[in-house]
């Protein structure tokens, strides 16, 4: 079910994040295990297979009406695709097994980045994408993802050896950037290809708590800007949960059109200090929707409703880029019904 | 001495926030030649260093990265260049302390607990990463372990922590007392109880001053 009154998502998205006075603020559920559900499989099963994936996007919009579909699988299909491995859960999205790099110069050297249209996990995911655009043509937006080149070696090599790495050999680093860059082109492109209208970007280690600012500016900022002026589409870039607020003039500069913000930044104050530059998707703490009940998760949207206004330049959604399994369903209903009420534009 | 002691202690902090390995050998080569003894060095010098630089990061002075080069410099002094140095470990009161990452191979957090906590003057006995509930059970049965510091990043890993609770009552092993961290728990103060953990530290400072209060010491300031 797709309603809005002279807008579909896909408009009602472009005016967003270009202050065009939006018919409505976006709600963007980000479903990646919830479609095992709905399609009543485990959830290895359920990402096996593309038509799995394109068909639980489906219907998960048709059963909760918000206003995306969500290419997304799992982080860790990246370093399935450089050859590592994958952990599945029950009841969690899979999580990347033994990191695939263990000896810096011998194991750097030797990594290639891998061909997307030759890689069996990627080309899952990118025939997911044909069959989701093949079926909402441009009515609704489709979101692909991509990790960042300065993000993904936490899972190619483990996240302290990784910090170990960029203090102690530049060669290595720079060498593994290059690899990562050119995979995150490759795949965000290929996406975009097959039908995607966004990138979101993951990038969690482009952010001062994590390093100094001096050394992100040689970095993670500056790998962002170089990579996402390669992307052909719309990027949004994403700290996975992590507070935006102090990183948001460096991440403005990395030319991305959207930035993911956390439960814990200020949205009132961020949307007066930025309205009108960069658009902003978040806030919702998709671990604590667990145990909301619908009085509660009302009351957290009308909020956030109140504090981003009815000018644009906000999606919601929850502050990770996922929302949790055990999310249940008649709060996730609940958020969009409330947005719906509460975040059309008034007359 | 003391004011040595200071000066040199804060010439070390700002080495290590800064990850100069050039200044901190300088720094250690300079001491040894003033024949300052393995116990200052280790228990005067590098540990409250370490412990300084705990407190810029928890006051987010300082990044993440920061705050593990730190960490992992001065394990590595403590383990290698000073490996004549045997602690007491009397903190433990007997009691066996082990620490693991839950079902998942993201071991940062893990890492940086057992720094801090190793060098405010407890033994922990380190079950790694990736490590599924059935093992762990099994080991803190078989090691008669006492407390268990257990650090997940994901959800699902975090849950996972209630399957262990509920293994070791089945081992009758229901006095095992479990001290949780990691991303999930900071997003959620219900999780705690949820999973049935006793104690939750948000910094590794947390995990010092929970077992500083379990066994009965002054607060670890």
């Amino acid at each position: 079910m797709i309603v809005m009154n002279s807008m579909n998502p896909l408009e009602n998205l472009i005016s967003t994040i270009n202050f065009d006075e939006p018919e409505r603020i976006p709600v963007f559920l980000t479903f990646t295990t919830h479609g095992a559900k709905e399609l009543h499989m485990s959830i290895r099963d359920y990402f096996s297979d593309s038509e799995n994936i394109a068909k639980g996007q489906l219907l998960l919009q048709e059963k909760f009406g918000h206003d995306c579909l969500y290419a997304f699988t799992y982080a860790a299909l990246e370093i399935e695709a450089f050859g590592g491995s994958v952990i599945y859960y029950d009841d969690g999205p899979p999580n990347s097994g033994a990191p695939i790099v263990r000896d810096f110069s011998r194991d750097i050297p030797a990594l290639q980045p891998p061909d997307v249209y030759n890689s069996p996990p990627i080309m899952k995911l990118l025939n997911a994408i044909k069959i989701m655009k093949e079926a909402v043509g441009d009515r609704l937006p489709i979101i692909g993802v991509v990790m960042a080149p300065f993000s993904l070696p936490v899972m190619q090599l483990g996240f302290d050896k990784y910090i170990e790495l960029i203090y102690s050999n530049n060669d290595l680093f720079e060498k593994l950037m290059e690899i990562n860059k050119k995979f995150c082109i490759d795949f965000a492109n290929a996406q975009i290809e097959m039908g995607a209208n966004v990138i979101v970007y993951f990038d969690p280690l482009s952010n001062i708590t994590m390093f100094p600012l001096e050394m992100l500016e040689n970095t993670g900022f500056f790998i962002a800007r170089e990579t996402i002026s390669k992307i052909n589409g719309i990027v949004a870039i994403h700290l996975a949960s992590g507070i935006a607020g102090p990183n948001v003039d460096n991440l403005i500069e990395t030319g991305a059109k959207i930035i993911g913000i956390a439960a814990g930044d200020n949205v009132e104050k961020l949307m007066d200090r930025y309205y009108g530059r960069i658009s902003f998707i978040g806030n919702l703490n998709g671990i604590e929707m667990i145990h909301w009940t619908e009085q509660q998760c009302e009351t957290i949207v009308r909020d956030l409703i109140s504090e981003i206004g009815h000018n644009g330049g906000f999606i919601i959604s929850d502050h990770h880029g996922e929302i949790p399994y055990h999310v249940p369903d008649n709060i996730l209903l609940k958020i969009v019904e409330t947005v719906k009420k509460y975040g059309t534009r008034p007359n | 001495m003391i004011s040595d002691l200071r000066e040199v202690r804060n010439e070390m902090v700002k080495s290590l926030i800064s990850v100069n390995l050039k200044a901190i050998d300088q720094i250690l080569s300079d001491i040894e030649r003033d024949s300052w003894s393995l116990e200052d060095i280790v228990e005067n010098l590098l540990a409250p260093a370490l412990k300084e630089v705990g407190i810029l990061w928890e006051n987010e002075k300082i990044s993440l990265s920061q705050m593990y080069m730190a960490g992992k410099i001065c394990d590595d002094l403590i383990h290698f260049r000073y490996g004549d140095y045997k602690p007491d470990y009397v903190k433990n009161s007997g009691k066996k302390i082990a620490i693991c990452c839950l079902e998942d191979y993201h071991g940062l957090g893990k890492k940086i607990v057992r720094i801090v906590v190793e060098s405010a003057g407890y033994n922990l006995i380190d079950y790694g990463i990736g490590i599924i509930v059935k093992d762990l059970a099994l080991k803190i049965e078989h090691d008669h372990i006492d407390i268990i510091l257990i650090s997940t990043l994901m959800l699902s890993s975090a849950f996972r922590i209630r399957d262990l609770r509920d293994m070791l009552d089945r081992f009758g092993k229901n006095d095992v007392i479990i001290i949780v961290g990691g991303a999930p728990f900071n997003f959620d103060d219900k999780l705690v109880s949820f999973v049935r953990a006793d104690y939750f530290g948000k910094k590794p400072s947390d995990a010092v001053k929970i077992l500083d209060n379990i066994l009965g010491y002054d607060s670890y300031e």
